[in-house]
């Protein structure tokens, strides 16, 4: 048990890893060319890093294991914060 | 349980209230008179500056006035939570001397800044640009020095979490020392100040001001309840055990 | 007073499995980290609502951050997270052996952090990029140093947290201290992934 988690923790490292590298090649003017338009890009890197968020809360912080109250409010806090910043990007309060 | 603790907890439920009615003056001399909430931009020109004091001016000294007086409405329950903190401690109080000590110090950069806007407002007919740097020093007076706060909550905070007492009957339980972790974490937000003149950074933005400002009401609020609380158990204890 | 977290339980943990499951650190942690990660949070939504007024001199002015030191502090965060996190486990276990050590690794490479933002700072002010350069820049420098403060906070705290669990940790109390000081580092880590995905890579 206690080695499946520690091989958990290394797997959700490497995970992370992973995406980071790519979320870097997405992200900054050379991405634009290569996704399409900055738009695209700006909700794929926002996207991962949330992703990202929810990864280290739930395994490094070990929400996984917590009541249901707090597994619930850290996933909406993380999709309302995500959806309010994209809302911000695309003008909704301009 | 020593019996001089039972004996000062009148004066000590005083001396939060004192703190509570101070603070309440000092938020309508401030709000009311003064009207430094919201506070000035930090880009202001000296032109702009000068006429937050020479118009409506009376009303402005007013309100230093009463600032003057209201200023040290944190030196009572510094002293209070000190004694709370020491009743806790093992040996030489030595977390309660430092958090009474640099509260006590940390005041002054209450009332302090309100002498400074009482002097740019004193001769508010004078040059503006000399107007505008009182002004800004009373306003980094009042925002950036920061050394003392930190140390003073660290004191709350080592109590909170090494305390022998049940959550329920201390001034200090452990969700009051998680929040003044948050208060001090969220503390240093203030000297960045020092580096901006205008958005959210400034002086007049979320990060050195709302967010501190927020917080710290907050914080006053939940430590005058919980000490109170403590307080009424020490009372019926004494009353009781006596 | 409460012998049965005086040894480990069939999961090899201190401390007791409450059935509804075990909130990390306790209850009272969580008005800090939801607190702090709520106030940059709106520190992120200005940042975005600036940057729709003059979209081109943000593009611009992010053109001069490097992307390879933000993408190498991230992964050192990350790097770090995992070692904590092993690092608490093993408190929680009574490894009083390797918590220490992985407290300390995690440590390195906080260092580590702050030694490259320090060299990403001295890089900017060499080329006379300082604060009031541009709004991006305001925000840069605003955003980093704030976070760079809870990095320097957290170091403090993981060395703290690697002398405290040298010896056998058997009250309750202390080893939800460790694990609200490990979710504490989890925070700076998922704060600066945000950080920077909005300074490097958003477009």
């Amino acid at each position: 048990m206690a080695s499946l988690l520690r091989d958990r923790l290394f797997l959700v490292w490497a995970l992370l890893v992973a995406v980071t590298l790519l979320s870097s090649q997405i992200g900054g003017t050379s991405g634009v060319a290569w996704i399409g338009s900055p738009a695209a890009v700006t909700v794929a890197v926002l996207s991962i890093a949330f992703a990202k968020v929810w990864m280290v809360m739930f395994t490094y912080m070990d929400v996984r294991g917590a009541p249901l109250v707090l597994r619930v409010l850290v996933t909406a806090w993380i999709a309302l914060v995500l959806c309010g910043l994209l809302a911000v990007y695309f003008g909704a309060l301009g | 349980m020593d019996k001089s603790f039972h004996a000062s907890t009148r004066s000590q439920r005083f001396l939060v209230w004192l703190t509570i009615v101070l603070a309440v003056v000092f938020a309508i001399s401030y709000v009311g008179l003064m009207r430094f909430f919201p506070p000035p931009p930090a880009s202001l020109s000296a032109e702009e500056v000068a006429p937050l004091y020479s118009e409506h001016n009376i009303r402005f000294r007013i309100g230093v006035i009463f600032g003057l007086i209201s200023g040290g409405f944190l030196v009572p329950i510094t002293i209070v939570i000190s004694l709370q903190m020491a009743r806790l401690e093992k040996g030489v109080p030595i977390w309660a001397i430092l958090q009474a000590l640099t509260g006590v110090v940390g005041t002054v950069f209450v009332w302090l800044p309100v002498l400074v806007w009482g002097v740019a407002s004193f001769t508010a007919e004078r040059a503006p640009e000399l107007t505008l740097l009182i002004h800004e020093f009373g306003w980094l007076l009042f925002i950036t020095p920061l050394s003392l706060f930190p140390m003073q909550l660290l004191g709350i905070i080592v109590v909170a979490f090494t305390k022998d007492e049940p959550d329920g009957h201390s001034a200090f339980p452990r969700w009051m020392g998680y929040l003044t972790a948050w208060q001090l974490v969220q503390s240093f937000g203030g000297p960045i100040a020092v580096l901006f003149k205008t958005g959210i950074f400034s002086w007049a933005g979320l990060l050195p001001f709302w967010a501190p400002f927020a917080l710290f009401s907050a914080w006053l609020a939940a430590i005058c309840y919980t000490v109170l609380r403590a307080l009424r158990h020490q009372q019926q204890l004494a009353a009781t055990g006596g | 007073m409460e012998p049965a977290t005086l040894s480990p339980d069939n999961t090899g943990s201190l401390r007791p499995e409450p059935p509804g499951g075990h909130i990390p650190g306790e209850a009272g942690v969580w008005i800090l980290l939801f607190g702090e990660m709520t106030f940059f949070a709106l520190l992120f939504g200005s940042f975005l609502l600036y940057r729709t007024s003059d979209i081109a001199g943000f593009t611009a002015s992010q053109a001069h951050l490097s992307k390879a030191v933000g993408l190498t502090n991230t992964l050192l965060l990350l790097t770090s997270s995992l070692f904590v996190a092993k690092a608490v486990g093993a408190a929680s276990r009574g490894d009083t052996g390797s918590a220490p050590r992985l407290f300390r690794f995690g440590l390195a490479c906080a260092i580590g952090f702050i030694a490259l933002k320090g060299f990403e700072y001295y890089e900017l002010l060499e080329r006379g990029i300082v604060v009031n350069s541009h709004v991006f820049f305001s925000f840069y420098f605003g955003l980093t140093v704030l976070h760079l403060g809870h990095v320097v906070i957290g170091s403090v705290l993981l060395g703290a947290m690697s002398v405290a669990t040298g010896k056998l940790l058997t009250k309750p109390s202390h080893i939800a201290l460790i694990e609200s000081g490990g979710c504490f580092w989890h925070m700076v880590d998922l704060l600066w992934i945000i950080i920077f995905a909005l300074l490097y890579l958003v477009e």
